[in-house]
């Protein structure tokens, strides 16, 4: 079939671009990473640990050769002796071997590679490949792996210590001790899994003269790039990444997963090798931070906030990735969008014998969000005043210094509180229901912070034949970067966005980016992308006025540009590069964070954080079947500041679609270990939420910056850690009971209310 | 190895394939036919629908020597000009801007799809409760609620009458 442009349905301003690659997404011509197929592959398959922690006696795999069409099992003891793969690698600890070669640590963890002529060969040669492991004690729960006696993971981590940090601003307990009211409590989350659709997927060729390509589902290409640079001992440059779009990421692919895999697989086959997840895989290969978070919040009778104290236990998994700095992340987001003189706050990764954690949507942030939300609302119950009213006395304003010790501008939470309430008709008495159903509402805010420092590059290319296109590394994974790209470059250019191309991602053409995550692209990659349409425009109003000075600048208008000559002369794009002699015509831009941007003092954690901080509120109603503990969502409504807006309706499926993701973690979902093992690895025992559990009610608030100069804010996580603390707000507001241990299951539900131990007071 | 033959989008088409192959694997790897996708592996997540001689199925759950002399149509199925349901059903899912990640999208329209052409009176809620089973982890449900109906209209079946 030809798509001419009758077929092309709808006939909105960004027609073509936008409305092009809707189409493709809705008929299914749209390419994902998983698309992607190399001619001539291999297919790799992993051979996991089946014991949580152990170490290695023996692996034979003279079994596995014999099946027809395997044509290598890569070890990790092979590894280990090979000089030119490095031993161990890691972003913050080099704590993680590619295979596991002495130790294993948690159950599927890849301890060797089938590598196939297809996969089904290599799945079923992977089942006979006999790993032999004296088991260890183990440890799962966090807060056990911090006790004297608990087993160790990692030699050189005897406390299984994975991120340390302490934030001290005034002096929170003296302030504690003055204060009129005292309350605290304890809250609990589990690890969760991203379960993007799209499982993770890579493909690795080594080149004859040495050179690394890979073409994998990741949130981080540069990072990627570095890694297996670092890990196979090649400059950057010998190493190309590039990256189709992501069927949904929210963390899952930021950092090296199997990347080095699939390039151990091609080395030893000479062929590309490709290496796509099962379902119970993904299970084993990410997964969001279990945490424990112990919030003293000391206020006024009339209900000022005076003081917080927040003690944090993340649960880092059994490699280090990231969380040894992003522990400190978490731990300044903690106390919460709130005006508190006095702040202390104390955080903790450790390792423990499970999944490796990672950012996951909302990273280290929901964890402490269901923490000081449900606190604001048990205090506010202390204090008999509505949560609402609390809420709308402390929330941060512009000038109020937060717990880092930053003077906040730019504060909306004022506003976002009241949308989000408006949003589900705050003071409106629920409706007629049955008995055994309890309605209440509830509501809670956030605060996130971007990454910083960070980077973002982008170059736009016109070339000969008047074509505008986006170079750009950020990932496009269903958030809409890439059309956000386009819109920014065309309305600086002046030209229609679906004349503006945004290209797919290779590291040997598209320029350098941090990562494509904490909601940073609108904001950095936007900015590089609107200065590199502007470096353009520069580059083609000098070809437009060569030869003239004093010529007054050119107008532009769809590829054109209409100069002075004295009359009015219309110039194509394409005719003026033709003029010139050039095929191409390259504009650039670069966004760097400020310097000294994110370097905090490392005994206060005082400092600039972030170059922009993410403001969020979620209201919602529930009805709660006190037959059943069955809770059901039925309005939720989701309020975020947009900063300077690309597009209101991308925001919008931002916002709610944040809030129904966000629903799974608060309701369903819990990865449950027995032992060290997964007992759900599967999206049947691990349910996520349906179109049927999405509440009948979505709605939103975008609350926009109308300055022209403003820079945009993220809006990607805003409404996914306040589900939480909202949905158990609103469950105590309709029955009473208040339960801090995620998830509010039926059963928990039902079990708080016939216990009046956890009842409030 | 077996020799299986169906109609695939209107055309006859031949694979010889393991007795174990699911007709997931077939569409993907051999027959390049990438709007079905694989997901969740045991048939909770609807992101693999196929139609199956006209009724919506989980294709990572059905062998494809099962299919042997039957009608498949995937999403990419290219009826536009001669289904009217088809071109609506598009047209809907575009005009709602019904996708973010859009993996799981092309699998639902196809299933909305598929039940409109068994039963054109169906209503949004109906159309809803059949949704159960296609997942969206982006949570893009609001718009493919707003699709649903652009579709069929927000009245009920009965003349805007709902069950409780």
């Amino acid at each position: 079939m030809t798509d001419d442009a009758t077929t092309y349905p709808g006939r909105e301003p960004l027609a073509r671009r936008m409305t092009a690659d809707a189409w493709d997404r809705v008929i299914g011509r749209f390419g994902f990473a998983v698309d992607r197929r190399i001619e001539g592959s291999a297919h790799a398959f992993a051979v996991r640990s089946s014991v949580p922690h152990g170490t290695i006696t023996a692996i034979d795999s003279n079994e596995a050769k014999t099946v027809p069409g395997v044509l290598a099992v890569i070890t990790g003891p092979d590894v280990r002796v090979d000089p030119s793969v490095a031993t161990t690698h890691g972003e913050t600890r080099q704590d993680q071997p590619v295979l596991a070669f002495d130790k294993v640590r948690y159950v599927g963890e890849p301890v060797a590679l089938v590598v196939a002529e297809t996969r089904t060969a290599a799945e079923d040669a992977a089942a006979l490949v006999d790993v032999e492991i004296a088991e260890l004690d183990l440890v799962v729960d966090h807060e056990l792996a911090g006790q004297p006696g608990a087993p160790v993971l990692h030699e050189a981590w005897p406390d299984n210590e994975c991120g340390t940090w302490t934030l001290r601003h005034g002096d929170a307990e003296a302030a504690m001790a003055r204060a009129e009211v005292v309350h605290r409590a304890t809250y609990r989350s589990p690890a969760a899994n991203h379960a993007p659709m799209e499982p993770h997927v890579a493909t690795a060729a080594w080149l004859p003269d040495g050179r690394l390509e890979v073409w994998t589902s990741t949130q981080a290409p540069y990072p990627v790039r570095r890694r297996l640079a670092e890990i196979f001992g090649l400059a950057e440059d010998r190493v190309r990444v590039c990256v189709d779009p992501l069927g949904g990421g929210f963390g899952s692919k930021l950092d090296l997963r199997l990347e080095a895999l699939v390039a151990l697989g091609s080395r030893a086959v000479r062929r590309p090798v490709r290496m796509e997840l099962r379902r119970d895989e993904v299970f084993v290969t990410s997964a969001k931070h279990a945490a424990t978070v112990t919030i003293t919040t000391g206020a006024d009778r009339d209900g000022t906030l005076r003081a917080r104290i927040v003690d944090i236990v993340y649960n880092g998994g059994a490699y280090a990735l990231s969380t040894p700095r992003s522990t400190r992340t978490g731990m300044i987001r903690s106390p919460g969008p709130y005006a508190i003189p006095d702040v202390l706050c104390r955080v903790v990764g450790r390792y423990t014998n499970t999944v490796p954690a990672g950012p996951f949507r909302g990273a280290m942030t929901g964890q402490v969000c269901w923490a000081h939300e449900s606190a604001t609302d048990e205090l506010a119950a202390l204090l008999g005043m509505d949560p609402l009213e609390l809420r709308m006395r402390n929330v941060l304003r512009d000038g109020d210094l937060f717990a880092t010790g930053e003077a906040m501008h730019g504060m909306r939470y004022r506003e976002l509180v009241d949308a989000a309430a408006k949003g589900v008709d705050w003071d409106a008495d629920a409706g007629p229901t049955r008995p055994e159903l309890a309605r209440g509402k509830g509501m809670a805010v956030v605060l996130k912070s971007t990454r910083t420092p960070s980077r973002s590059e982008a170059h736009i290319v016109l070339d000969a034949t008047g074509r505008v296109t986006v170079r750009t590394s950020t990932v496009e994974m269903g958030q809409g970067a890439h059309a956000s790209m386009a819109q920014l470059a065309a309305a600086r250019l002046e030209m229609p966005a679906d004349d503006v191309l945004v290209s797919t991602i290779d590291t040997h053409r598209t320029p350098f980016d941090t990562t494509t995550s904490s909601s940073r692209s609108t904001l950095t990659m936007g900015t590089a992308v609107e200065r590199a349409a502007d470096d353009l425009r520069r580059r083609i109003d000098e070809l437009a006025t060569a030869g003239r000075p004093g010529t007054a600048a050119p107008t532009h208008s769809n590829g054109a540009v209409t100069v002075a000559l004295p009359e009015p002369t219309v110039l194509r794009y394409e005719d003026l590069l033709a003029g010139a002699g050039l095929d191409e015509l390259v504009g650039t831009g670069c966004y760097q964070s400020p310097p000294g941007a994110g370097e905090m003092d490392p005994e206060t954690t005082q400092g600039m954080h972030t170059v922009s901080w993410h403001q969020g509120a979620v209201a919602v109603e529930v009805e709660v079947d006190v037959e059943t503990g069955r809770v059901r969502v039925l309005r939720a409504h989701g309020a975020s500041f947009a900063g300077r807006a690309v597009d209101e309706r991308r925001i919008r499926k931002q916002t709610e679609g944040g809030m129904i993701f966000g629903l799974g973690q608060v309701l369903m979902e819990e990865v449950v270990y027995d032992d060290g093992q997964v007992m759900n690895p599967n999206l049947s025992d691990y349910q996520i939420p349906s179109i049927l559990d999405a509440p009948e009610r979505v709605g939103s608030t975008v609350l926009t910056d109308p300055d022209p100069d403003a820079h945009p804010h993220g809006v990607g996580e805003n409404t996914v850690p306040p589900m939480a603390p909202a949905i158990a707000n609103a469950i105590c507001a309709a029955t009473g009971v208040r339960i801090r241990d995620l998830p509010l299951t039926p059963e928990k539900v039902l079990r708080a209310i016939h216990e009046p131990a956890v009842r409030t007071p | 190895m077996t020799s299986v033959e169906f109609r695939l989008n209107g055309a006859q088409v031949a694979f010889d394939v393991a007795g174990r192959e699911t007709l997931l694997e077939t569409l993907r790897d051999t027959a390049g036919t990438t709007s079905v996708r694989y997901c969740c592996g045991i048939g909770v997540c609807g992101t693999c629908t196929v139609l199956l001689d006209a009724l919506p199925v989980s294709s990572c759950l059905l062998l494809t020597v099962m299919v042997d002399g039957r009608d498949v149509v995937t999403a990419e199925g290219a009826d536009v000009r001669h289904s009217p349901v088809t071109r609506r059903v598009r047209d809907a899912f575009v005009d709602a801007q019904a996708y973010q990640c859009s993996y799981c999208i092309p699998a639902i329209a196809l299933t909305v799809r598929g039940l409109l052409q068994q039963d054109p009176e169906m209503d949004a809620d109906e159309l809803k409760t059949a949704l159960g089973g296609n997942l969206c982890r982006c949570g893009s449900y609001p718009q493919v609620l707003d699709a649903v109906r652009r579709l069929v209209g927000t009245s009920g079946r009965r003349g805007g009458e709902q069950d409780g």
